[in-house]
């Protein structure tokens, strides 16, 4: 993949030289001449020759033929050439008034001696610039060419699967639904496991207000990364304490490092790139008709003992003489395809980039605009950066970075559209029908039914086309930065970071929504909000590098770092407003105190640190790094304010031994890493540490009063995770392939608990966040590189990825409950900590499947046998099987019911019945895929990533299976137990795939049992993407240097066990595991367009 | 596995197209095992195509083919047939669409019923077999053209008994009728069980197909068993099932009911509306019925139904909305209607035998009347002996013996989707017609009895039921003496009655003395019967304290025979009146204290005799008080005190005069004639010691010669203790020469003694005494053909230790046990005992009571 880039690179290059000759030849004196090595005067194909004028800036280039011989009209005869070839050093001829110039070039010897070597790049590991292969620490890079042809309004979403170690979900199928990454594993119960982005070496604020980045969705997401895809050069992640020691206090859950794409010397580049998209919702659940579903209520309510009376249910009577019901709640609403509509992206962006050894500057603006799946959703955004760095002198160097985004959101008024789709009743009519049966084009909005009243049963179709939501969002981010080499071996540099962002949320909810009567609060409701929020970022690394010899290299810096940042917010929201066009909030309105308020508020937040790194290599063969970072963060106390967190890590390449010398025709490196450091972790919260006010919202006698509103937490401390990293890297066959290995022991103690709830003798509630234990993870991660052929028409590689990672709960706080969940709850697994064992284990009953008559709900001892008693009137009587017998949820079985296996055969299903019934943590996950290129026009790539060994909760088949209340239900409930099997030959031929009967409101048929337990293991097909890129001769006709169309199709299809819609299922929290997703995840086709001029 | 299979296979082949989860689809595929729905059911199984083409013609055609839950009575092809034949139709497509929209929404019922669960019903959440006998159905009649008040209007069924309900949702709640649906477990659950004779005699043409079928649904049977389906299930019938009538719409159908339909209708000739039919008018309705409606040309409807009696013939739902279950399904009610005949005689011999006209009969009696005709309950014709009708009274008249329905006269009867109708010969009895009391409900000139009836005893415990006791509500012996109050006597009284606050006033008294004064006279005009046979378990003479006289069980009382003479008191017999005051009376002449003060007799007149008692007429009130000589308006009504009674009889009778003299010293108040422990409201009955007795008492110390409160104050408690010893207290003994002791508690045993409490309560802290009542047995003494009324004091004991010993106790020669002085006292005209007072009376006896701590 990487050389395939490579050689793309240089195929537009070439392109680029040989364009810019042909333009402009008008007024021009022409230069030609050869260009020669110096070392054995053979001629240079394909050398770059510029035409430079005084000032360094380059006028005209020309790129020289298989013979060497160029030529170039050049502007006037004064200026000078300059001329540059992959391996020798670049030279600068005055021209001095002749016509023809040949250009001897010099070799760079040491390069080309390491011309293998040198082909690694150096990357950022935290604050320093370090060669790949010096690296001691452990990361994973990702070229966005590989993601470039992916729709993906967000990183996370490229990112998945392509990474060891990194774990990518979404948390549903469902459009807008939230990813959560996680970097080796779930480190925290309930606070945020999510990573720290870090964009061009700042520190990417991710709060902005009440914004909680854990719960984020897409699109929020990426609103708040509000960078382009296109802009990206590169996604790094940091995994261990060693790379993400140096940004201590918030890098404890890994770093995410993204570098934006900068100019580079030369003429200037146009390109621009369109991305098409169609999104289509897959498929969804098959969900009941209008006339199924009032058939299951009917009988489910009849199953719970309630002879549903039709004159307060004219809903369910289909009254013929009252055509205003039978119509209206007589039809058969598909309510998802209601809702539902052909999801369109278009994605615009164009560049320029070019510039000068002086100057080099890159500008792109983008244009995106997304027509949501779901109706009444679109989302458009204009994206504009521009990175200019300048050259003062050898010494002083500016860059200015700045970048604007503008985003305009349209959304449901609530999120639950879609959801609320599945279960809306669908005998309802989306449309109204008159008294006589008409049909209106007034939407069917009823104050109440059955399924309540607003916001339980609104019409998903009004609200989605009337509700209205809009979000606008400003981001301004300029950056800029100063460097100055004070002497060959110290650098100074500045950075200085500053983050402007606003959002305004507006949202209205006219009548016509829903239906609801004048005098409700929600009647023309409006909402307003204004957040805003400003953060300061400065670096001042001061940096050592001094020569010490070939086989020696040290660098040391020594920073520090601010950060600062404070948030204002407004909100305002009224009601009853006098009429749909009137959607401001007004204080007129201010009628009902209920539905409107008035709240503002505002937070600041600052961090400090003084940081220091060194890098220390040996014979290319021994490798030492150490980093200490203090800390100061304001949302602590003055005792734990501060924090120290260290790392040291270490690489000894074992393939530069001499005694492995002979060995280096197939074996290009092979090293062995270490490392081990401390990071940290804040809670999300600021203020934690004050004793705080609040206002009641009231009055008395004309007097506001306060009150106290949280517990000041004066020894609230960071949470400390300690990891440990063993790594080898093998590199074989000069790249061919490419192996890493990490295993790691990550520690973290203090673990942070968010709203931890108090005994309400203590006067409050909760606590924002506390200290409560601490928990391991380990885990191990092998990523493989291959390019297995490389022909002079084939390039094929294929990369691949694993890991497993491993959580263990050590301690935990005695006020942390270790078991949540009811076992007398439909619905609800018990999920329980227990130390030493992962976070994430499910506990449930043993589901056997479902009473086919009254006698087999009649208890049976060990052996089997009946058992039977005597009764109070003396009668030897069956005793039948009951659920919690003896408590007050005390139910007896009967025919049709779940079965759950009486694991102590005590005739009584209870909490002494559950048992042990699955894992969420897979034993493994990863990626792999192959890409094919063909006489370099076509490339096919694929992606996929897997999961296996984890268990997974269909939350969805729970909920609609449950035939429980008024929901809708799938038609998996067709399968219903729906009369008895009383002799041997009907219980012989009873359907084997029967589910329980239908109970309003009563029984035990969805309890957490092992019914709704599924292997979760998936493999899924990411993506498939085939491109064509134009043969650039051909293209030069249109007067064009680049031209390559792609399709991309994503999430084609899944190989799974797993019944569910979707295995892929959100880590980390407390809802571990538990898929309630009622579609799959959507599938995309993009058609992309790239045009370089 | 699957997994590692297809992670190679992808190595290999790139693009696959291919959906990969089959099996995830088909598990919501629809299962091949589910039933189909009704429709379709009912398609494939053949025989029922001219059903499902009326069907097609209908909007249920939607509700067959898949939606909600029903159970579905099909007719077959061959009744559908039939049924067209009889009706005249050539085929189904010539059936009037209102017509077969009504034949298709009866054959299905809410909900599913399996085979096991026909007959059965909710109750409680829990299937309960064999008690539901007609299920809901969706049909209901919309809006019909009537004469409404004279002019031709659309009418629409009340849907609950009172009036009419929407519901929140919609202004328009149908009256859904009900099908019957009759099965073996309803007539087997039955009690007493079902025949098929019961359902025979309402389906003539049909035979009951429960003995080996599922049962019958109206007049079809069921043919086969049950056939399920995706929403419900359908029976195949034999014969098509129209929508059956309601008891109003039955009664509007037989001309014989017209008579009786005329009563359930009436109506003043000058008034605009009917005494019990409403028609009435709800504008939400209205709009709705106009919108529903709009070809109509709707200005009102007029919600039809009936109010004034439980039933509402109208209503299909069992005893209306109001219920927190609906259990119509279960029950109906059941409606007697009279013949021309039979209602003529009743109302002859009954309510126009105090009004001229039917015009003048109260509305209330006209309802009461019907009511009669009413039983809350089904009625299936073997259940006739044991059912009673809404005033809880057999229908046969009595439960002993009782006729069966045909002996008792059935004419037709119908099976109504509200109920059941028979038609008889004659009309179901009423207690407010056939007792005692009737004479004060029907007759007007006793309105302000009834009044003070209605007023003050209503309710199922009362006075006024008491005086309806008789065998149509299970009571036999009843017999009971009313004296009747006309309104001129209780006006010439003083009373009125004021009907806007509902309340009698008077003319020297405020309403609350009004009401008092009413109640005291009411109820001092009534005497209960009492048992004078007896089942005597001891030898005549001697009562032994363990030895029982039992009541005769199921004797009947004996009233009052106010013409008799008694042996003794000069022929004066003593009896105590409902309220518990004395009076006496000889040859229909009766006398209240108040009459004998006034020197007046009240002459009785015999009005009626019933089955459960007699009615006089008394030509003046019996008075309690003089009422001749008001000295003031106050005391015109009120009570002479106890102290006046006492300090007569010492004056007539000196025998007694010590005893008196006593009291005077010891409990009399110096400033006014009020008695120590003496209360104006309760009753008294005293015991006056012989001065003999006295001295007696004296000698034994227990009180002292001389009285000084200042300075013995051992010794005035202890003349106060001795005294208070011979006041009973809450009731009046008087010496009626009965066997027994009278007015006696039905719940004693022994109805020859009773034992009552005195005014004395000792407070005695050694022996733990905290106001601790001393009681008196008095006793009756069977001397010759004379009861001798004595008494003897009753011991405190706790468990064998004796507390307070009573003297004279408990002795088997009872010689010393006090005994009433029957003879006639010095002057005057009253006697040594029985002397009368108010509230009270007053006995000489020949001993004296003594009760002592131990």
């Amino acid at each position: 993949m990487k050389q395939h880039s490579l050689i793309l690179l240089c195929v537009l290059a070439f392109l680029m030289g040989a364009t810019t000759q042909s333009l402009e030849a008008q007024q021009r004196l022409l230069v030609r001449g050869k260009v020669i090595s110096n070392a054995d005067k053979l001629p240079l194909p394909m050398a770059h020759v510029f035409e430079v004028d005084a000032d360094g800036r380059i006028l005209s280039t020309a790129v020289s033929d298989i013979d060497g011989n160029y030529s170039l009209l050049v502007a006037s005869k004064e200026n000078k050439l300059s001329s540059k070839y992959v391996g020798f050093k670049s030279k600068l001829i005055p021209i001095d008034g002749k016509s023809v110039v040949d250009i001897y070039l010099d070799e760079e010897t040491i390069a080309l001696q390491d011309a293998v070597v040198t082909a690694s790049r150096v990357v950022t590991a935290g604050m320093m610039n370090i060669p790949e292969r010096e690296l001691t620490s452990s990361m994973v890079r990702l070229d966005t060419k590989e993601i470039a042809e992916l729709s993906a309004a967000s990183i996370d979403d490229a990112i998945q699967g392509r990474m060891a170690g990194v774990d990518v979900v979404a948390s549903s199928g469902d459009p807008g639904a939230g990813m959560s990454i996680r970097i080796r594993g779930t480190t925290s119960i309930n606070g945020s496991s999510e990573p720290l982005v870090v964009v061009d070496g700042v520190i990417y604020e991710t709060t902005i207000g009440d914004f909680d980045f854990a719960n984020a969705t897409e699109q929020e997401y990426s609103q708040l990364l509000n960078i382009a895809t296109e802009d990206i050069a590169e996604i790094s992640v940091l995994k261990d304490a060693a790379a993400t020691a140096i940004y201590g206090s918030k890098a404890a859950n890994g770093v995410l490092q993204i570098t934006t794409k900068r100019g580079n010397v030369g003429p200037p580049r146009v390109s621009y790139t369109y991305k098409g998209n169609f999104a289509k919702q897959p498929d969804p659940l098959p969900m009941l008709t209008g006339d199924q579903y009032t058939t299951l209520i009917i009988e489910q309510q009849l199953n719970a003992g309630i002879q549903m009376d039709m004159t307060t249910n004219p809903e369910f009577a289909y009254d013929t003489n009252n055509p205003y019901y039978y119509y209206n709640y007589g039809q058969n609403t598909n309510w998802i395809k209601e809702i539902t509509q052909i999801g369109k992206t278009n994605d615009h962006s164009v560049s320029i980039s070019g510039g000068t050894s002086k100057v080099r500057y890159r500008f792109s603006a983008g244009y995106w605009n997304q027509e949501g799946t779901t109706i009444g959703t679109d989302y458009s955004r204009i994206s504009t950066r521009m990175n200019i760095d300048y050259n003062v002198s050898d010494k002083l160097r500016f860059s200015a970075d700045v970048s604007y985004t503008h985003g305009d959101n349209h959304r449901n008024y609530v999120t639950s559209i879609r959801s609320r789709s599945y279960t809306k009743m669908p005998n309802q009519s989306v449309f109204e029908f008159t008294e006589t049966g008409l049909p209106t084009s007034v939407y069917f909005t009823p104050q109440t039914n059955q399924q309540g009243t607003y916001s339980g049963n609104y019409n998903p179709v009004a609200l989605a086309k009337e509700g209205q939501y809009r979000i606008l969002s400003e981001k301004i981010i300029p950056k800029l930065q100063v460097q100055y080499r004070i002497s060959p071996t110290w650098r100074y540099v500045l950075d200085v970071s500053f983050s402007v962002g606003n959002n305004k949320n507006n949202s209205f909810l006219p009548r016509v929504a829903t239906g609801l009567d004048l005098a409700s609060i929600y009647v023309n409701k409006s909402d307003e909000s204004d957040s805003e929020s400003f953060s300061t970022q400065t670096y001042n690394k001061l940096l050592w590098q001094p020569k010490l010899g070939e086989d020696y290299t040290l660098q040391v810096l020594l920073g520090t770092n601010t950060y600062s940042s404070e948030g204002r917010s407004y909100s305002a929201a009224t009601s009853s407003s006098a009429s749909s066009f009137l959607q401001d909030p007004i204080s007129g309105y201010l009628s009902n105190s209920s539905s409107s308020s008035i709240s503002s508020g505002s937070s600041q937040y600052r961090n400090m640190a003084v940081f220091t790194q060194f890098q220390y290599g040996m014979f290319d063969r021994y490798f030492i790094n150490g980093t200490l970072r203090r800390d100061g963060s304001s949302k602590f106390g003055d005792n734990y304010r501060f924090g120290d967190f260290p790392s040291i890590s270490a690489r000894w390449r074992a393939s530069s031994e001499p005694f492995l010398r002979g060995t280096s025709k197939w074996l290009t490196d092979l090293s062995v890493r270490a490392s081990y450091g401390i990071n940290g972790n804040e809670p999300n919260a600021s203020y934690l540490q004050y004793s705080r006010y609040s206002t009641y919202g009231y009055a008395y006698l004309g007097t506001s009063g306060t009150s106290a509103s949280n517990m000041q937490l004066s020894n609230l401390r960071w949470e400390r995770s300690t990891q440990a990293n063993i790594a080898g890297n093998l590199i074989l066959f000069s790249g061919r392939i490419n192996v890493d290995y990490d295993y790691y022991l990550k520690s973290t103690n203090d673990l942070l608990f968010n709203n931890l709830t108090l005994p309400s003798s203590s006067g409050f509630g909760s606590v924002g966040s506390m200290n409560v234990g601490k928990m391991d993870n380990i885990g191990w991660e092998l990523n493989v590189q291959t390019t297995p052929v490389r022909s002079k028409d084939w390039t094929v590689n294929f990369n691949f990825n694993v890991s497993r990672s491993e959580n263990f709960i050590r301690e935990l706080s005695e006020y942390i409950s270790t078991e949540s969940g009811n076992w007398n709850a439909n619905g609800s697994y018990l999920t329980r900590y227990i130390m030493d064992q992962p976070l994430g284990s499910f506990y449930g009953y043993r589901y056997k499947g479902v009473y086919l008559n009254e006698e087999q709900t009649i208890a049976t001892d060990k052996s089997g046998n009946a058992i039977y008693t005597y009764d109070e009137n003396n009668q030897y009587v069956p005793l039948y099987m009951k659920f919690g017998a003896g408590t007050a949820t005390e139910y007896q079985f009967e025919a049709g019911d779940a079965r759950y296996e009486d694991i102590n055969n005590d005739g009584s299903i209870d909490e002494q019945d559950i048992v042990y019934i699955g894992d969420a943590n897979p034993d493994f996950f990863g990626g792999f895929g192959p890409s094919v290129t063909w006489k370099r026009r076509w490339t096919l790539s694929a992606h996929f990533n897997f999961r296996y060994g984890n268990d997974v909760i269909n939350g969805a088949k729970m909920s609609m299976e449950s035939m429980y209340n008024y929901n809708n239900q799938s038609t998996a409930v067709l399968r219903r137990f729906r009369h008895s099997y009383e002799t041997a030959e009907e219980v012989q031929a009873a359907p084997k795939d029967l589910l329980p009967r239908a109970l309003h409101g009563t029984g035990y048929n969805w309890l957490g049992s092992d019914r709704f337990v599924e292997d979760g293991s998936f493999i899924r097909f990411r993506s498939l993407t085939l491109k064509y890129s134009f043969n650039p001769d051909k293209l030069r006709a249109y007067h064009l240097n680049g031209l390559s169309m792609w399709f991309t199709a994503q999430n084609l299809f899944v190989w799974t066990n797993y019944s569910g819609q979707d295995p892929e299922v959100s880590i980390g929290g407390l809802s571990i595991g538990r898929d309630g997703a009622l579609a799959p995840r959507q599938k995309d086709y993009n058609l992309g367009v790239t045009v370089q001029f | 596995m699957k997994i590692k299979k297809t992670f190679w296979l992808l190595l290999t082949v790139v693009v696959a197209f291919v959906r990969c989860s089959n099996e995830v689809d088909s598990y919501y595929d629809r299962p091949d095992w589910l039933e189909k729905p009704l429709y379709e059911e009912l398609e494939a199984a053949g025989n029922f195509t001219l059903y499902l083409e009326a069907v097609d013609r209908t909007l249920q055609s939607q509700v067959l083919k898949g939606a909600g839950l029903y159970t579905c009575f099909a007719p077959n092809d061959e009744a559908f047939q039939t049924w067209m034949a009889s009706k005249g139709y050539a085929n189904v497509a010539s059936i009037p669409q209102e017509v077969v929209d009504a034949l298709v929404s009866y054959t299905l019922i809410y909900g599913q019923y399996q085979e096991q669960n026909l007959g059965s019903a909710m109750v409680a959440k829990v299937w309960t077999p064999g008690v539901a006998y007609k299920y809901k159905t969706p049909y209901y009649p919309m809006i019909s053209r009537e004469i409404v008040n004279g002019d031709s209007a659309w009418v629409f069924d009340s849907n609950t008994a009172n009036g009419y309900t929407s519901t929140s949702k919609s202004p328009i709640v149908g009256n859904y009728k009900y099908l019957p649906v009759l099965t073996p477990a309803y007539f087997n659950a039955s009690s007493p069980a079902l025949t098929a004779e019961d359902y025979e005699s309402f389906y003539p043409g049909s035979s009951w197909n429960g003995v080996s079928g599922l049962g019958n649904v109206a007049q079809a049977a069921i043919v086969g068993s049950q056939h399920l389906a995706e929403n419900g299930a359908y029976y195949e019938v034999n014969s098509v099932v129209e929508p059956i009538k309601s008891t109003h719409q039955y009664l509007e159908s037989d001309p014989d009911c017209s008579d009786f339909l005329a009563l359930l209708d009436y109506k003043l000739p000058t008034a605009s509306e009917q005494y019990f039919k409403f028609f009435m008018n709800i504008e939400t309705v209205d709009d709705q019925m106009k919108l529903v409606y709009p070809e109509k040309n709707i200005d009102k409807v007029w919600i039809k139904g009936y109010t004034g009696f439980t039933f509402n013939p109208v209503v299909e739902r069992y005893n209306g909305e109001g219920r927190s279950s609906d259990i119509t399904q279960e029950n109906g009610y059941t409606m007697f209607v009279p013949t021309k005949a039979a209602l003529d005689n009743f109302l002859q011999t009954r309510l126009l035998k105090y009004y001229a006209s039917l015009d003048q009969v109260p509305a209330t009696l006209l309802a009461t009347f019907i009511t009669a005709q009413i039983s809350e309950t089904l009625v299936w014709p073997s259940w006739f002996t044991s059912k009673t009708n809404m005033y809880g009274e057999y229908l046969a008249g009595t439960n002993v013996n009782p006729s069966d329905i045909e002996t008792f006269g059935v004419t037709g009867r119908y099976l109504s989707s509200n109920g059941i109708v028979y038609k008889t010969n004659q009309a179901i009895k009423s207690r407010y017609f056939e007792t005692i009391f009737a004479e004060v409900l029907l007759n007007p000139d006793f309105y302000f009895m009834s009044l003070a009836h209605e007023l003050y005893y209503g309710g199922e415990t009362g006075l006024t039921e008491l005086l309806m006791r008789c065998p149509l509500n299970g009571y036999y012996s009843e017999r009971n003496t009313l004296l009747l109050l006309s309104d001129a006597q209780l006006k010439a009284d003083g009373f009125d009655y004021d009907e806007v606050n509902n309340q009698f006033t008077h003319r020297i008294t405020n309403t609350n003395g009004a009401s008092t004064r009413m109640k005291r006279l009411v109820t001092n005009h009534l005497f209960l019967g009492y048992v004078d046979t007896f089942d005597v378990v001891v030898a005549e003479g001697v009562f032994g304290k363990n030895e029982m006289v039992v009541k005769n069980e199921g004797a009947q009382l004996t009233a009052d025979d106010f013409a008799a003479t008694s042996t003794i008191y000069d022929g004066w017999n003593y009896r105590v009146s409902y309220n518990g005051e004395p009076l006496r009376f000889k040859n229909n002449k009766l006398q209240a204290i108040g009459n004998i003060e006034m020197g007046e007799e009240v002459t009785l007149t015999k009005v009626e005799e019933y089955p459960n008692g007699e009615v006089f007429s008394v030509d003046r009130p019996l008075q309690y008080s003089e009422r001749n000589t008001p000295a003031s308006l106050d005391t015109a009504l009120r009570d002479k005190s106890l102290w006046f009674y006492l300090d007569k009889a010492r004056k007539e009778n000196p025998n007694v005069s010590k005893f008196v003299d006593l009291v005077e010293i010891v409990m009399k108040s110096s400033d006014s004639e009020e008695l120590l422990g003496i209360k104006s409201t309760n009753s008294y009955t005293v015991l006056m010691p012989t001065n003999t007795a006295m001295t007696k008492a004296l000698n034994a110390a227990l009180y002292p010669a001389v009285i000084d409160v200042e300075q013995d104050k051992s010794g005035y408690e202890k003349a106060l203790r001795f005294l208070q010893g011979h006041f009973l207290q809450g009731q009046v003994l008087v010496d009626d020469n009965l066997p027994i002791i009278y007015p006696y508690s039905p719940l004693s045993d022994n109805p020859t003694s009773t034992i009552m409490p005195t005014i004395l309560a000792v407070t005695n802290e050694r022996l733990e005494l905290i106001n601790e009542r001393t009681r008196v047995t008095a006793y009756k003494l069977k001397l010759g053909n004379n009861y001798q009324l004595r008494f003897y004091a009753n011991s405190i004991t706790r468990g064998n230790t004796t507390l307070v010993e009573g003297t004279p106790t408990w002795t088997a020669g009872a010689l010393n046990h006090l005994t009433v002085q029957r003879a006639k006292a010095t002057t005057g005209d009253y006697y040594r005992s029985n002397r009368m007072a108010a509230r009270a009376i007053l006995h000489e006896v020949n001993n004296y009571l003594r009760f002592e701590d131990k």
